[in-house]
């Protein structure tokens, strides 16, 4: 684990600040940035994968993403059938066929897919994560030694990481071939139109925008929940699930209004 | 709220984990490739193109990555726009080169912008036969613009207000005009109707005047004609004797037919009478040339005084 992890002197910090909310709030969410950093150089980094690290993220990369691909998949194919079909209904009542799937892939594959499969790993295994390092922060535990920092901390993160990306992938390709079933029928004659469509949309600013917020609700997601190793233990047990997905959601909400003005701005 | 019982139960460890865990992240490798090849094979990335430049006076609606479209077919797709030196917008295309068959030194290029909806480039080549349209030709496109005559049709939806206000304004001909049409239909619910609104009371009075003293006259007409003694009882009456009279004439009538049927029997009497006359007269006209010739022989005969001369009795 690198050296620079912030983890904090709470007492300290608590009587020097006191009376300064927004000096307090600042310096927090700057740990949590750094401690976000860290923790991603050391999920990232080979060094980190002992044996036992593997092990534990191959379980972790399991639970998050493996257990529930199949169950979020089959979600994202009936929402996108739905949505597909009744957009193409309602554009075709206003003579706007040719926009409805153009509609879909901007609206659901684009814009709604990652968010929701971004908030479903948070609420799954995000949940479960955070349970279990709260509880061990409650007790006590000291996440600032490498050793149970790589072998508690990295493999949810990387779970969690992976999960967001492979749930959101594996869905938006899916529901991209649901909606020109949905809209062409079984039939290869849509194939050419329907490609010409999907490289109108995934323009060259739009097709790297996309990924780099999957990439980011991805490190969103995996880093928000284990923030809570940062707090105190009293605090830990007092409960902060409330907190962390608050910042998680915000996180989320920020990177989706960037990502717009990248795109449309 | 954490529980600190959590770590006590941990989750049963999941089989297999390291080698899905690698199919995992295989898998999520595999999609994100595909999909990154898909998109740049989408966007013609792969495709062997020629280039078109279309000048336009106006590139509003184009956008990069659009398409040129040839009888609905997309054929080429907008790669750059450009205000050039000469103050045009210059849309620089890529045309595949298994489409660029459709385009031809006589192709024209529309762009055309609809009320809903973006712009549409359109190609449309009348003469196949001609030569290919070389790689980097520049042409002109022709903008048709649906949005063009709303300016026209405002200043015309604008006229259009005024005169509607002019015409509704308290001094128009047409309040006048509606004044006027309330007073005529004001006066033809006075005593005399109608007339009052069309020819005024003078002239309605007149017209009232006329027409009771044509009722007048219609029932002295009335009296005289069918009164008792009037003139139709007489003309029944000179009816029936004329009826008479004719019944008179024909009983004459049929006297004069009798009459004449007996004049006509007489004359056929008389013709027969005379037809006998004639057979008489031939009979007598025989006996005297018979007397004649036997008188001459008396006399050839008889040599005395002769006296030829016959007394016919």
């Amino acid at each position: 684990m690198p050296a620079a992890v912030p983890f904090p002197s709470p007492a300290t910090s608590r009587r020097t600040l006191r009376g300064r909310p927004l000096a307090r709030i600042l310096q927090r969410e700057s740990r949590f940035a750094l401690f976000a950093a860290a923790t991603l150089i050391a999920a990232f980094s080979p060094a980190t994968y002992t044996r036992p690290v593997r092990q534990a993220t191959a379980q972790a990369i399991c639970f998050s993403a493996w257990q529930a691909l199949p169950g979020y998949a089959l979600l994202s194919v009936l929402a996108g059938a739905v949505l597909t079909h009744i957009v193409a209904v309602s554009a075709a009542s206003y003579g706007l066929s040719h926009l409805a799937l153009e509609a879909v892939v901007r609206v659901y594959v684009i814009e709604l897919l990652p968010l929701v499969a971004a908030l479903f790993v948070a609420l799954r295994s995000g949940l479960d994560l955070l349970d279990r390092l709260a509880a061990e922060r409650a007790r006590g535990a000291d996440f600032g030694t490498p050793m149970r920092f790589r072998q508690q901390v990295v493999p949810g993160v990387a779970g969690n990481l992976l999960a967001v990306i492979m749930l959101t992938l594996a869905s938006g390709l899916l529901v991209l071939a649901v909606a020109y079933l949905v809209v062409y029928g079984v039939t290869p004659w849509g194939l050419a139109d329907y490609t010409r469509l999907v490289g109108q949309v995934f323009d060259p600013v739009t097709a790297p925008t996309l990924l780099l917020k999957i990439f980011l609700f991805a490190v969103a997601v995996a880093v928000a929940p284990v923030a809570i190793v940062l707090d105190t233990p009293r605090r830990a047990a007092s409960g902060s699930e409330m907190r962390v997905m608050a910042r998680l959601l915000l996180l989320l909400v920020a990177i989706e209004g960037a990502v717009l003005m990248l795109l449309h701005f | 709220m954490a529980d600190p019982q959590a770590t006590e139960t941990p989750r049963p460890p999941i089989p297999h984990a390291g080698a899905k865990t690698v199919a995992m992240i295989l898998i999520t490798l595999l999609l994100l490739g595909g999909f990154v090849l898909y998109v740049m094979f989408a966007r013609g990335m792969f495709e062997e193109t020629q280039r078109l430049v279309l000048l336009a006076e106006n590139s509003e609606g184009v956008t990069i990555g659009m398409d040129m479209t040839f009888t609905g077919f997309p054929i080429g797709r907008v790669r750059r726009i450009e205000l050039g030196e000469d103050g045009k917008a210059h849309i620089h295309l890529d045309i595949p080169t298994r489409d660029a068959r459709w385009l031809r030194v006589s192709s024209v290029f529309t762009l055309e912008r609809g009320v809903v909806g973006g712009a549409k480039l359109r190609a449309f080549t009348g003469l196949l036969d001609d030569p290919p349209l070389p790689d980097g030709a520049r042409r002109e496109v022709l903008i048709g613009d649906a949005t063009a005559g709303i300016p026209h049709l405002v200043s015309s939806l604008r006229e259009l207000a005024d005169n509607l206000v002019s015409m509704t304004a308290s001094e128009s001909p047409l309040n006048a005009g509606i004044a006027n049409v309330r007073t005529v239909t004001g006066a033809m619910t006075g005593p005399r109707g109608a007339l009052d609104g069309l020819l005024g009371p003078a002239g309605a009075r007149r017209i009232h005047e006329s027409l009771e003293q044509t009722n007048r006259l219609l029932a002295q007409t009335n009296v005289r004609l069918y009164g008792k003694d009037g003139l139709m009882d007489d003309a029944q009456r000179v009816t029936g004797e004329l009826n008479a009279l004719l019944s008179d004439v024909r009983a004459s009538l049929k006297k004069t037919d009798a009459l004449i049927d007996e004049a006509r029997g007489i004359a056929v009497n008389a013709r027969v009478a005379t037809e006998d006359l004639d057979a008489l007269r031939n009979e007598v006209e025989a006996s005297l040339r018979r007397v004649s010739g036997l008188i001459e022989e008396v006399n050839r005969k008889w040599p005395f005084a002769r006296d030829r001369e016959l007394k016919l009795p």
